[in-house]
């Protein structure tokens, strides 16, 4: 939702007007804009398009977008289960292609009152069959490292010298990289308008794909549906505060107060938000692969307003 | 309902959220070095016995981003202030050697 108003759950003792974002990782968002003069602008703009966008009648889109994918699987010859199939790249492949074109079966499950929100966000995914130089490819790049994890700070697995694979060409490819993360972290993004070198989405290589090491409750593939809606420009269905103030910067989804976890029971009220409550089932929800199934069309017009912005150079 | 009293030797470590542990009424955090599984992000804080604090929560791509700043315990009432930021109050239902345990805001009205 766009516009929040505060409340709280463990409460903030002095919510005096006007309401300014506080948490922490906004301020680091906010840092890092402020440092970074060509990501500030770039998210500017973006903005600036997302809401022009949203203020004009855009034509349907009849033709997809299509995104070519790179998919650098790290891995320690230690470990048995890092070296992740084809296969299993494959799975991860075909989730992306049901969530983004909303064919996902699972949709079904959508409650009633948000059944008419579930959006085909009209992106398709290929792995690349060429890679920068031209060469025939499978998309998929196996490199042997010597680290056992890698950290979510600094981004090593996006280096060579820090025992990780180099990013493919990111204006021309989505690069996602697959590797153990320490700390347990499933997944993490980068917003559209930042550093070149690092653009991409990394993945816990148990919660990438649908078969292989793929572990329930994260076997479906969603931790990647996650990620990229991230690299798309959407933002968390809380707005990344921990309180009612915060804002996902869409307005057809619930205001809503936390991340949700697990497998929720609907309705889930928070924010003033009943009867219907939160829309913890979309896919910028905290909560397991089997309770995440759905983007709505606010969602879907960001994502195209990246992708026809920011992004374009991948088409 | 008589105020419970905890002191600071209690609640001076490093505590992350245990999501999987949250019940409708409170909210279960565990020590650092805890196994915890796979989770899409986690918050948490390190408290200094000194009264300084590393916060700790995702950010809005996942990455995990911390916050410096102080903290203060009163009896139950845990009040985490980062640098910049509004100071957030919780109140405290448990704390064992491993775990430490918060009142939802929720249950702390009807009480």
């Amino acid at each position: 939702m766009a516009k929040k108003k505060v409340a709280s759950q463990e409460s903030i003792s002095t919510p005096t007007p006007p309401i300014r974002r506080t948490c922490g990782a906004m301020q680091q968002h906010f840092q890092l804009l402020e440092t970074n003069p060509s990501f500030r602008k770039n998210q500017v703009d973006l903005e600036h398009a997302c809401q022009l966008r949203l203020r004009t009648a855009a034509l349907a889109r009849v033709a997809p977008y299509k995104i070519t994918c790179v998919v650098h699987v790290v891995h320690n010859p230690a470990s048995s289960t890092e070296k992740i199939s084809e296969a299993q790249v494959k799975s991860q492949i075909a989730v992306l292609n049901r969530d983004f074109r909303a064919t996902n079966a699972d949709k079904s499950k959508t409650p009633a009152v948000f059944s008419g929100l579930v959006a085909d966000p009209m992106i398709e995914f290929a792995l690349a069959t060429k890679d920068p130089t031209g060469q025939a490819t499978n998309g998929i790049i196996y490199t042997e490292t010597t680290q056992t994890s890698f950290s979510d700070q600094g981004n090593p697995v996006k280096f060579k010298a820090s025992g990780g694979a180099a990013a493919w060409n990111t204006k021309k490819y989505l690069n996602i990289w697959v590797c153990t993360l320490s700390g347990g972290l499933l997944g993490y993004a980068q917003f559209p308008g930042g550093p070149v070198n690092t653009d991409g989405v990394v993945i816990l290589n148990t919660a990438f794909g649908t078969n292989g090491s793929a572990t329930a409750p994260f076997n479906l593939g969603r931790t990647t549906t996650h990620e990229i809606g991230h690299y798309f420009n959407l933002r968390h269905i809380w707005g990344d505060t921990p309180d009612c103030s915060g804002s996902d910067l869409v307005t057809d989804t619930p205001n809503a107060e936390d991340a949700n976890f697990g497998k929720p029971t609907w309705p889930l009220v928070s924010c003033s938000n009943g009867p219907n409550g939160d829309m913890f089932m979309n896919y910028m929800d905290y909560v397991d692969d089997d309770a995440m199934f759905m983007f709505t069309p606010g969602q879907v017009a960001r994502m195209h307003a990246t992708l026809d912005g920011p992004r374009k150079s991948l088409l | 309902m008589s105020k419970k009293v905890f002191n600071v030797s209690q609640v001076a470590q490093a505590w992350v959220h245990s999501h999987e542990e949250d019940t409708p009424t409170t909210t279960v955090y565990r020590l650092a070095d805890f196994p915890f599984p796979p989770s899409r992000g986690r918050k948490g804080f390190q408290l200094d016995p000194g009264g300084t604090m590393i916060a700790r929560k995702p950010g809005p791509t996942d990455q995990s981003v911390k916050s410096d700043g102080t903290w203060k315990l009163s009896d139950d009432l845990l009040e985490l202030s980062p640098q910049g930021g509004s100071t957030q109050s919780l109140i405290l239902d448990l704390v064992e050697p491993d775990r430490l345990i918060v009142q939802k805001a929720s249950t702390r009205a009807s009480q």
